[in-house]
């Protein structure tokens, strides 16, 4: 758990089949203008040669532990290396572990569950996964490792996207979004993203942030289309035509730009590609921009394959307004679930987290934007914007989005069939606080060994505050948390994934909770 | 009641966080050991007198060869090396198999010297040089201690301590553990080996061991890193918390005995020692506190002192007199101990 006070030095696990580009990025970490005095242990003989940076070669040691706790395995190499680097002086900021191809992250993980005086200085930041796009796949079919890695992790990175078709991209991100549903996907070549992607992350605390990436449910997300448009303050027209639904339903929102610093203008920086870059191929290469129809995949980026080597360095356009986008479909999603406002044409589109349900007219319908200053904007909406000829004018001419995710509707269509998954479960009703506990604690002690992580917010009998939790195998923490916030629908969220979970039985046992 | 304070007889600091510290046999002068590699030879009135070169990129302990002239350290270069300190050269650089060579004992004798580095043991005679090169551990090695007769010498690894000969470099057995360990101790009427374990234990095998004759003590609040045993053999003091525990191991040992708590720590304990020839045992934290006890009469600390800075490092003088206690803000405090 992390406060505003939490000097623990944060601990990053880089986990991926050799070969993916794990030393790309730890090399690009080590590089990037951070400022941070990082210690790396490798167990994995890299070409790492950084003169800040200590780096520690160490054997990866798996010691199972006698603590009562049936199965639970740690690192020892870690517990060993991170005790005496607490000895120094010159304390590090910041602590990277690389591990072999083949390693499991559990112990990882359970490491810093079970260890005491670890957790005293150390908090595991964030698992991250990187992927060679060209060959996970074949990983993926003959190595139980290669799917654990994917299941652990806090972020993947789709690496070598150069080597492999858009087609290609897509049905392999939608194969790793069905085994782990709450990652957040980065779709890379060399490795190459903003690092304020994967580190300081905070994946593993139990704080008033903690949420759960929308999409977590099988069902996907509430709308079909969403896309950036950079937009100048004044009025804005949205045109549709009538299409396959009378009604429309979309919502508006403003995106943040708390995490970028650009202004380098060389683009040659490591990471410090933004939003002005990726607005600016947008629209000096507007071609496309997704009005293909997808595969029903989650995200299709087009935009992003599009353009990929429309840029003067030969860089791909990418990071900070496409995360950003990604942030914004969490709030969006919420406001699809909320009481909508009907506008009929002639009427406002409100920036905010309104959802707005357009009834169309006969013929093309308009409706007002109001848009009230120069900035980055993300539109949600039910349908995808092509089927209704919709548009986005200023001053009669059509402002062409930026980046644009198809959400494929509400179906399954790529769940593959595989042995590691993830279940999500949501529920409005109040939960019996210790039927639940009775219920996980005999899930965990029975099938812990197959749940390699599981997080949840919970809606608890009695309580007005949220209840959150984690855990990783066997290993689990929970606390109450802060009350929900106003505009925040109070409900129970919890996702599992893990090998051979049996949907039904979890969603039934979850059920019997109910207060 | 209050516990008579006394504060230290000299003070110094070394700009680095103190890991380890030593005296010479003579007592006139000790070595202290800088987490970031470098070693000071400090004289007994509080002086820093001089540096040896010490390890590149960081050091894990420094120990002084018993009876002799030289001090051995290890660290983070892949080497342990063995100082003629008077004249501040290095007399040999011994490589340790791995880049963190982090263990190291000399036998009692002052004869030999065991390195640990990764799983390799490496056995350094005082004439010969490297004896022997030993493999096999299960693991990176955490721990080493030798039998009193300096004949044989334990290494702590997952899975068990391995005890080597020194002579031959033979296997002379394993003492079994199913987890891994963080200290090692053998008592000095050979009775007893014990370990401090991963799982908050410590762990006892009788001596000479046979199967299914260890014992574990349970119920620490955290890795028992701290173990001393007094001259006798009859008692060790353990770490691992707060309170130091005593546990008496005359008679048929310490199995079904109730350990004698020691109170007046407020934070964990870092340090124990006991004297060389007396019976008092002292003990520093990470409260910046230093006690001396006398564990076999009472409970009740004998003195205190505030040495400053969380206790890394403690050596009791050749003379039973002193204490010399380092702190991780580099600070030096030489104590006395109290009349007992």
């Amino acid at each position: 758990m992390a406060t505003p006070t939490d000097t623990r030095v944060p601990v990053t696990v880089l986990t991926g089949f050799l070969g993916a580009g794990k030393t790309t990025l730890l090399n690009r970490i080590l590089t990037a203008n951070h400022g941070k005095r990082i210690a790396v242990i490798e167990n994995e003989f890299g070409e790492i040669g950084i003169d800040n940076a200590l780096v520690i070669n160490a054997d990866e040691e798996i010691f199972e532990m006698n603590n009562g706790c049936l199965c639970c395995t740690v690192r020892g190499d870690l517990i060993r290396i991170l005790g005496q680097l607490m000895k120094r002086r010159d304390r590090f900021d910041y602590i990277l572990v690389e591990t072999t191809g083949l390693a499991d992250p559990g112990p990882v993980a359970q490491t810093f569950f079970t260890d005491d005086e670890l957790k005293s200085h150390f908090r595991l930041d964030g698992i991250v996964t990187v992927v060679d796009s060209r060959h996970v796949a074949l990983h993926l079919d003959d190595s139980r490792e290669a799917k654990e890695q994917v299941a652990f992790a806090d972020r993947i990175l789709l690496n070598k996207t150069d080597l492999v078709t858009p087609d290609e991209l897509d049905h392999l991100e939608a194969r790793l979004r069905a085994i782990n549903r709450v990652a957040r996907f980065h779709r890379t070549t060399h490795s190459d993203l903003d690092v304020h992607q994967v580190l300081d992350i905070h994946a593993f605390d139990l704080d008033h942030k903690l949420s759960i990436e929308p999409g977590f449910l099988n069902k996907g997300l509430p709308f079909e289309w969403s896309g950036t448009f950079h937009l100048d303050g004044g009025e804005h027209v949205l045109r549709l035509e009538p299409g396959p639904d009378p009604v429309m339903g979309v919502v508006l929102l403003q995106l943040d730009q708390h995490d970028h610093d650009h202004g380098h203008g060389d683009g040659k920086e490591a990471g410090h590609h933004g939003h002005e870059h990726c607005h600016e191929c947008g629209h000096d290469h507007g071609h496309g921009h997704g009005h293909e129809h997808g595969h029903g995949h989650d995200h299709d980026h087009k935009h992003e394959h599009e353009h990929g080597h429309g840029h003067g360095d030969d860089e791909p356009c990418h990071g900070g307004l496409h995360d950003a986008l990604h942030d914004a479909e969490a709030v969006a999603a919420g406001a699809f679930e909320q009481p909508a406002v009907t506008v009929r044409p002639g009427g406002q589109i409100r920036l905010g987290p309104t959802l707005h349900k357009l009834v169309l007219g006969a013929d093309t319908s308009e409706f007002r934007v109001p848009v009230p200053a120069h900035g980055n904007y993300a539109l949600f909406a039910q349908h995808g914007l092509d089927e209704f000829e919709g548009a986005l004018l200023r001053g009669g001419s059509a402002v062409e989005p930026g980046h644009v995710h198809e959400h494929g509707g509400h179906g399954h269509d790529h769940e593959h069939d595989e042995t590691v998954s993830s279940v999500g479960i949501e529920e409005k009703r109040e939960l019996d606080p210790k039927k639940l506990n009775a219920w996980l604690s005999e899930l965990l002690q029975t099938k812990g060994q197959d749940i390699f992580r599981m997080k949840g917010i919970l809606k608890l009998k009695g309580s007005a505050n949220r209840f959150v939790f984690q855990g990783v195998h066997m290993l689990f923490e929970g606390k109450p948390d802060r009350p929900w916030n106003p505009g925040e629908e109070p409900k129970s969220q919890i996702v599992f994934i893990g090998r051979n979970l049996d949907r039904d039985a979890l969603n039934a046992g979850f059920r019997r909770c109910l207060a | 009641m209050a516990v008579p304070s006394r504060p230290p007889e000299h003070e110094a600091s070394i700009p680095d966080a103190v890991v380890a510290a030593c005296w010479s046999p003579d007592g006139s002068m000790a070595v202290v050991g800088g987490a970031g590699g470098g070693l000071w030879r400090v004289d007994d009135a509080g002086a820093i007198g001089g540096t040896l070169p010490g390890h590149r990129d960081g050091l894990f302990q420094v120990a002084w060869q018993p009876g002799g002239p030289w001090a051995a350290s290890v660290g983070q270069d892949g080497h342990a090396r063995i100082w003629d300190v008077r004249r501040g050269v290095e007399v040999a650089a011994i490589p340790g198999g791995a880049s963190w060579v982090e263990q190291i004992a000399w036998s009692p004798s002052g004869e030999w010297l065991a390195v640990g580095a990764g799983r390799h043991l490496t056995l350094w005679h005082r004439e010969r040089g490297v004896a022997h090169v030993l493999s096999g551990h299960r693991s990176t090695i955490s721990a080493l201690a030798w039998r009193p007769d300096s004949r044989v010498v334990g290494a702590a690894a997952y899975g068990g301590v391995a005890l080597w000969e020194a002579s031959s470099g033979a296997s002379a057995g394993t003492l079994p553990w199913k987890t891994s360990m963080v200290s090692l101790a053998w008592s000095p009427d050979d009775r007893w080996v014990v370990a401090g374990t991963q799982d908050l234990a410590v762990q006892v095998w009788p001596q000479p061991f046979e199967e299914g004759g260890e014992l574990a003590m349970s119920g620490y609040p955290g890795k028992v890193r701290e173990l001393a045993w007094h001259r006798s053999g009859r008692y060790l003091a353990t770490g691992g918390g707060q309170q130091v525990m005593v546990w008496d191991c005359g008679g048929k040992g310490p199995a079904g005995t109730t350990p004698r708590l020691l109170e007046g720590h407020v934070a964990r304990i870092t340090m124990l020692a006991y004297q060389r020839r007396g019976h008092l045992l002292a003990s520093g934290g990470q409260d910046g506190l230093a006690f001396f006890w006398n564990a076999g009469k009472s409970s009740a600390p004998l003195r205190q002192s505030r040495v400053g800075s969380l206790v890394t490092a403690m050596a009791v003088s050749p003379d039973d007199q002193r204490l010399l206690v380092g702190g991780h803000d580099g600070r030096l405090a030489w104590l006395r101990f109290p009349s007992g």
